[in-house]
């Protein structure tokens, strides 16, 4: 039992939690007997609609609230324990800063209950507003930020202690679409680097992007658990993603299908962008202009200081990891994935081997995604090729060829006549020097370096 | 340390941001203490007792508004963090919850010492501008000098040939008859309630018999004598016998005529000069005596001669009551200089600043803020007024003794503002002791003080953060 409870970053008994009146009348069973259980190393969504115990779970994890019935252990502990609480980063749903501190004296006020140096402070604050883009404003107050900037400050003041567990409460409410495509690259990376990521969310997109295992509750109890592709694979589905196909050939491969399978419902689509993916080019375009902003900016990558934690996974783990997942894995070429038929991975496939989840997902990026610099060249393609569903094309990454399974992909196919008609607009308004291109825009991740205007034009 | 520290320095910048108060503090603490100094300046009045409303003013406002403002602050620290959940970032950290709770007060408590401190500076700075400016004479300044800009500690006297045991003993006596007659009618037989009675008898015979003993016919005399006295100066400067006089019957015009030999020895009647003054009746008197009528071991005899131009009124020194002190005859001494009791004064103000703070704190743990606020104000108004509380108290306890324990544990819990106030002391330029300074430590802070904290200290550990308790 021990084992079991060390050897998993969270763990629930039983746990239920019942809220009573004053006189002791019990009025809602916020959660009801929750058996829960994230290993580590895994980003793991708690999805529920508003009132399903989300919440409340989370904060009978972290020793906010104590539990009714039950138990649960949090790295190995029972919650509110301080040295765990160090290995813990949160971010609460609404932030919840003092609004009388401005950014920098925020992280400093953190760091220093993390017990921080004060050169670590320093660098770690500096790191991190970077990093979620609000270096420029690291001298206002949090109670003068909009809510999307105090979620970008309460996201790094959750990071400062480098936390081998964070927990995420509705991490991308407020924020506008960059910040949110931002922070699920971010959670995406610490994934990657390790870190163990409990996501609260009702938003269901955030989830499925960045989630290796999800659960869903309903009345506080657990409805469904298991991996976001074994719970959204549609087995009975097939589709078929290539470039434009002439009319002729379209009929052809429906004239095809129907002589074998005349029964069953099909569908040839063009497929759309999302308008998230319309929304985050045009903004890149106006950030590569180097249009001002009072705002938050773009933010840089996920900050130096942050570990990998799987650097910590102990010696004879790694001769393990190394004997079951050969060196070399199967990386699919650029062109299969750009051009021709691409056939899904199924990564619970026995016959193969079976990678970690970090493995998995940059396997699986390398067969689906089209690599950047392919989607540039290829952009025009992409913009026009076909899809076919049979019968409706399911939504999600492999709907969008610029899922965001890949940090890359959010500028990959930034329309660069966009780029020219901002800059060309804001020349002709401040007749001033061209501007370059943004730093900001430039190291974020999710905004890929667009060419300088003077290139451009 | 770091964690608290943590909490400490960024509850005093919460405190330093809050700009209306910031503004209204200064307003309270500079504008109307200064304006108060200028509207004295042209007011009418000697100028030592311009100087002396200035001191008696200014620094109950300030004990006042700081005490108000550590309340609000204090109440204020924990519950805004729980109702705008900034506990929930904050609990989350390595920092344990009595940590927390020690960083809100420390920072609370550095906060109120160094407002205490600005405001004593300015009270300071403005009367040392009044006393030099708003004596008219010589004899207003030396007054100014030696009552009120000085620190005089009292030594009260004993009567001469009269001991407690002398008088308890003839108390008893004459208080057989009267306790003998209350057996016989009132059918007394419970004998605690019998005890009671003869208690209660007995402690009226011994007030009025030691009243008989400090009283003087015309034509009689009293002799006191006083120990321990140590002036600063023993050398140079004066002392001063402080007085108030009862009588039998009023003299005509309300006034007696008072002899008085004052020396080293108790024959003082045959070896000094007789000083004669003229004073009304039942009004507080003073009138300074050279030092160097003092023993070298520190004791003086006073000796109390009513003349016979005096019949018939027979002269009485009422014995000091609960409710007043000190009255009846005392000798005052300068111990220390006006610098020094200043300080001590900040001291015990500060004492009760942090009092409220630990209370405040306690309260705000657990209780939404307007409920924490209310009863923080309840104990401060329970304090405040507590001379009145602890005399009815006391009487309880000197006529009923069966509810003495209930009593004692009443007097432990009210906090006793007004028995650690110097205020009354530095007026009328009293030593502040560090006897009173060590008690207020002692007793208000660290014991209710401490036991109040602690009691806020196991109700915060064991909330929920996550509940707002309304």
């Amino acid at each position: 039992m021990a084992d079991i409870v060390q050897n998993l970053a969270i763990h629930t008994e039983n746990l239920t939690k019942i809220f009573r009146d004053f006189w002791g009348h019990k009025r809602v069973v916020a959660v009801d007997a929750l058996d829960l259980d994230i290993r580590m190393h895994e980003v793991y969504g708690l999805l529920g609609p508003n009132g399903s115990g989300k919440s409340t779970t989370i904060k009978l994890l972290l020793g906010l609230l104590y539990p009714t019935r039950g138990r649960a252990y949090v790295l190995g502990s029972p919650p509110g324990n301080v040295k765990i609480n160090a290995r813990i980063g949160f971010l609460p749903e609404d932030s919840h800063l003092y609004p009388f501190l401005n950014a920098r004296e925020t992280l400093d006020f953190y760091g220093r209950l993390f017990g921080l140096t004060r050169q670590q402070r320093r660098s770690r604050s500096e790191s991190l507003l970077e990093m979620v883009g609000l270096s420029g404003v690291g001298g206002r107050l949090v109670g003068q930020f909009s809510k999307g900037m105090q979620r970008r400050i309460g996201l790094a003041q959750a990071l400062i202690n480098d936390p081998d567990l964070l927990i995420l409460d509705e991490p991308t409410s407020g924020l506008d679409p960059i910040g949110t495509r931002q922070i699920k690259n971010l959670i995406q990376e610490l994934g990657r680097r390790g870190k163990t990521v409990l996501l609260c969310s009702h938003l269901l997109a955030d989830v499925e992007d960045v989630c290796d295992r999800i659960g869903i509750l309903y009345g506080g109890k657990m409805q469904i658990e298991g991996s976001v592709a074994d719970l959204l694979e549609q087995k009975e589905m097939t589709e078929i993603r290539t470039v434009r196909l002439p009319d002729e050939i379209l009929e052809q491969i429906r004239q095809l299908i129907r002589r074998d399978q005349p029964s069953i419902p099909l569908e040839i689509l063009t497929p759309r962008n999302r308008l998230e993916e319309f929304f985050l080019q045009t903004v890149s375009a106006a950030q590569a202009a180097a249009i001002e902003t009072s705002g938050a900016t773009a933010g840089s990558g996920v900050s130096d200081f942050l570990t990998d934690a799987s650097e910590t996974i102990s010696r004879t783990e790694q001769v393990i990891e190394h004997l079951v997942h050969p060196a070399e894995w199967p990386v699919a070429e650029p062109s299969a994935a750009g051009s021709g038929l691409t056939e899904p991975v199924d990564p619970a496939d026995p016959t193969g081997p079976s990678p970690s989840s970090s493995d998995q997902r940059k396997v699986l990026d390398s067969l689906v995604q089209v690599p950047a610099a392919a989607a540039e060249d290829e952009n025009d393609h992409t913009q026009s090729s076909g899809s076919l569903t049979s019968p409706v094309a399911p939504a999600g990454p492999a709907d969008a060829p610029a899922a965001p399974v890949k940090p890359a992909s959010a500028g990959e196919s930034v329309d660069r006549s966009l780029i020219e008609q901002l800059t060309r607009r804001r020349r002709q308004d401040s007749a001033a020097e061209p501007p370059e291109s943004s730093s900001a825009a430039g190291d974020d991740p999710a905004v890929p370096k667009s060419p300088a205007p003077d290139e451009q034009t | 340390m770091g964690q608290i520290w943590a909490v400490a320095r960024y509850q005093v910048l919460e405190i330093l941001r809050i700009r209306s108060l910031m503004a209204f503090t200064g307003f309270v603490l500079m504008v109307c203490i200064l304006a108060f100094a200028v509207w004295l300046h042209y007011g009418w009045g000697p100028g030592d007792q311009k100087v002396q409303t200035y001191l008696s003013y200014s620094l109950r406002l300030t004990g006042n508004f700081l005490s108000l403002l550590a309340i609000f602050l204090s109440a204020g620290a924990v519950t805004r963090d729980v109702q705008r959940r900034e506990i929930f970032t904050i609990a989350t950290k390595p920092v344990r919850r009595g940590q927390y709770l020690v960083g809100k007060f420390l920072g609370t408590a550095l906060w109120n010492l160094a407002v205490l401190l600005l405001a004593g500076t300015a009270i300071y700075a403005t009367g040392c501008v009044l006393a030099h400016t708003e004596p008219r004479n010589d004899a207003e300044r030396r007054r100014l000098d030696e009552l009120i800009l000085t620190a005089r500690r009292t030594a009260t006297p004993t009567l001469v040939g009269v001991t407690d045991e002398m008088i308890e003993q003839q108390a008893r006596q004459e208080a057989q008859p009267q306790i003998e007659e209350n057996l016989r009618s009132l059918e007394m037989s419970d004998p605690m309630v019998v005890e009671a009675m003869k208690n209660r008898v007995i402690q009226d015979q011994i007030n009025k018999v030691t009243q008989r003993f400090r009283s003087a016919q015309p034509g009689g005399f009293l002799t006191w004598h006083f120990q321990g006295i140590r002036p600063r100066d023993p050398a140079s400067g004066s002392l001063f016998i402080r007085f108030k006089q009862d009588v039998s019957i009023n003299p005509p015009d309300l006034a007696l005529t008072n002899v008085w030999f004052i020396g080293p020895d108790p024959d003082v009647l045959h070896t000094q000069q007789p000083i004669i003054t003229q004073d009304a009746i039942r009004t507080v008197h003073e009138f300074p005596v050279p030092v160097d009528r003092l023993s070298e071991t520190g004791e003086l005899y006073v000796a109390y001669v009513n003349p016979v131009e005096n019949y018939p009124a027979t002269v009485v020194y009422p014995l000091p009551t609960r409710l007043r002190s000190g009255f009846g005859l005392e000798a005052l001494y300068i111990a220390g200089g006006f610098e020094g009791n200043f300080l001590r004064t900040l001291a015990a103000m500060y004492l009760r600043l942090v009092f409220l703070t630990a209370v405040g704190l306690a309260a705000g743990a657990y209780l939404s803020y307007p409920v924490a606020i209310l009863v923080v104000l309840v104990i401060y108004i329970l304090g405040l007024s507590s001379n009145f509380l602890a005399d009815a108290i006391n009487w309880q306890l000197a006529t009923v003794r069966e509810t003495t324990t209930a009593s004692r544990l009443l007097l432990l819990v009210f906090p006793q503002f007004a028995a650690y106030d110097p205020v009354p002391q530095i007026e009328k330029g009293r030593f502040v002791e560090w006897a009173l300074l060590g008690k207020a430590l002692a007793f208000m802070v660290v014991i209710k003080g401490g036991l109040i904290a602690l009691v806020g200290y196991l109700l915060f550990k064991f909330r929920e953060l996550a509940r707002v308790i309304a």
